[in-house]
């Protein structure tokens, strides 16, 4: 099965643990809501689920057994260490070092959003140089990837991530949680030209982004419409295809023709997406369209490693360590900070 | 159930209406302006209502230099200043524990600004805001704000608008 990593992912909602090898891929992937709740002696409520301290041991502990290996086998270890919350950042890292100091394992403290473009390693090489979008319900960015660990972060948002645009559009028109899947799905009936939403900064030039009007702007055509969150009536229910549809393509608009700015100015070798609004069909189309007169490929990871998962991390870790990269007991969380380079 | 508890003085209720997005952020610079370390500000207002937009004015107002983007995702950003200011959003969240969690009271320590939106999402009297800013809409991009905070400050927001 060749080297094999462990990556510990708590920086935010979940926690997750992965075991991953270049050879192998991903062995395990477990979060803290798919556990087995007789560890914890009954059911977990939400609230335990995000209580990154009591999931993370039985987390570890279900992941090693699954794949049938002890700490001995590990070689070794990456951990998110920033940005999220410090609370919950610590508890990961401390459960690393520890896990690190017992198994003498070297250890690679990793930047969220490097986790996120790296899961584009995961199904084996990562080439570069390439542009990355990264899109999810907490960031919006544009990354230049020169190589491994070197990266320019050529634009992001200004006021909300593409993600939350979506999950808070679909609260405004009554779309069950999580809002992306949601108005996509609901997308699909509706026309994409039915309304002529803003594409902020769309012609800036630059590679930023601006989704907080939108939400307005979809919230004042609902209320217009006459469209109460939930309405049942079949008219209703076409109103709601529209808005959604064609919030979704304003979103996806901005999303890729930025990418195409990008992807101008830098001739990359490759395009990749990452992060949850990754995984969404009309996007993906977009941006391919936008991209084909380049003839630069499109990549994106699948579905399940677009969202916050710990097996990106264990990818990430391992291009540290291949690299010579290992860091020491003293590292700490970070509660912000850009993406910078190491190599 | 912890409690911020801070004596109560006289308060007053100014309404004061934003033409612009851009008179909405200058409002919140001249919020930012008056209030000083241990201020507790809540912010609420529907989606949309220009919460950020209050935010990104105050933190400018306080002569803070730093990007202010919605938290709602990350549910606490800290912007470091002379005065650190605590931006917590507080809309994603279901329980009150989970609001203890990300350390919600631990910032409301007299050193800090801190900045609730939605606080109007915590349960009645779990905290007592020093400033409660409502944001309508009254169209397109005007808004009718009400603040409710200690006289002097009201006053003073008061007379700055006008």
């Amino acid at each position: 099965m060749g080297k094999i990593y462990l990556g510990i992912e708590t920086s935010c909602d979940d926690t997750s643990c992965a075991l991953y090898s270049a050879e192998g891929g991903v062995l395990v992937h477990r979060t803290a809501a798919q556990l087995d709740h007789a560890r914890f002696g009954g059911v977990v409520p939400e609230i335990a689920s995000r209580s990154h301290m009591k999931t993370l041991l039985p987390l570890y502990e279900t992941v090693m057994e699954e794949a049938g290996i002890g700490l001995r086998d590990l070689s070794g270890i990456g951990v998110t260490n920033g940005p999220g919350l410090t609370g919950s950042l610590l508890v990961g890292l401390s459960f690393a070092k520890a896990l690190s100091y017992g198994g003498g394992l070297p250890l690679a403290g990793i930047h969220h959003i490097e986790g996120h473009i790296m899961a584009n390693a995961i199904g084996g090489g990562f080439t570069t140089p390439a542009v990355v979008l990264v899109v999810s319900g907490g960031h919006t960015m544009l990354v230049h990837v020169a190589g491994i660990g070197r990266f320019e972060v050529l634009g992001g948002t200004r006021d909300d991530a593409a993600g939350e645009a979506f999950d808070k559009i679909g609260k405004l028109l009554g779309l069950p949680y999580p809002g992306g899947p949601a108005v996509e799905k609901a997308s699909k009936n509706g026309d994409p030209r039915a309304f002529d939403f803003p594409r902020a900064l769309k012609d800036s030039g630059e590679c930023d982004f601006s989704f907080s009007g939108l939400k307005t702007a979809v919230m004042l055509k609902a209320a217009q419409l006459g469209i109460a969150p939930g309405s049942a009536s079949a008219a209703g229910a076409r109103a709601v295809a529209d808005l959604a549809a064609s919030a979704q393509e304003a979103i996806v608009d901005v999303l890729s023709i930025k990418s195409a700015e990008a992807v101008r100015r830098l001739s990359p070798a490759i395009f990749y997406m990452a992060g949850g609004v990754a995984a969404n069909g009309r996007l993906r189309e977009s941006i391919r369209e936008r991209l084909a007169p380049s003839g630069i490929p499109v990549s994106w990871p699948p579905v399940e490693y677009c969202t916050d998962n710990a097996a990106m991390i264990a990818c990430a870790a391992m291009h540290h360590f291949g690299a010579g990269r290992i860091d020491g007991l003293g590292l700490n969380t970070f509660p912000r900070g850009e993406l910078a380079s190491w190599a | 159930m912890k409690r911020f508890e801070k004596p109560a003085g006289r308060r007053e209720t100014i309404t004061i209406d934003t033409a612009s997005p851009d008179e909405t952020f200058r409002l919140g610079v001249m919020i930012g302006r008056s209030i000083g370390a241990g201020t507790a500000l809540s912010l609420e207002g529907g989606l949309g209502a220009g919460k950020t937009l209050l935010v990104k004015g105050i933190v400018e107002g306080m002569g803070i230099k730093a990007e202010v983007l919605s938290p709602t995702f990350i549910l606490v950003e800290e912007y470091r200043g002379e005065v650190p200011v605590f931006h917590f959003d507080l809309y994603r969240l279901e329980q009150f524990e989970e609001v203890e969690r990300i350390g919600f009271f631990d910032a409301i320590d007299g050193r800090n600004v801190v900045i609730a939106e939605w606080g109007d999402r915590l349960p009645e009297g779990a905290v007592r805001f020093d400033v409660v800013v409502r944001i309508s809409m009254t169209g397109e991009s005007s808004r009718r704000i009400t603040i409710e905070a200690p006289a002097g400050l009201a006053g003073k927001l008061d007379g700055g608008a006008r």
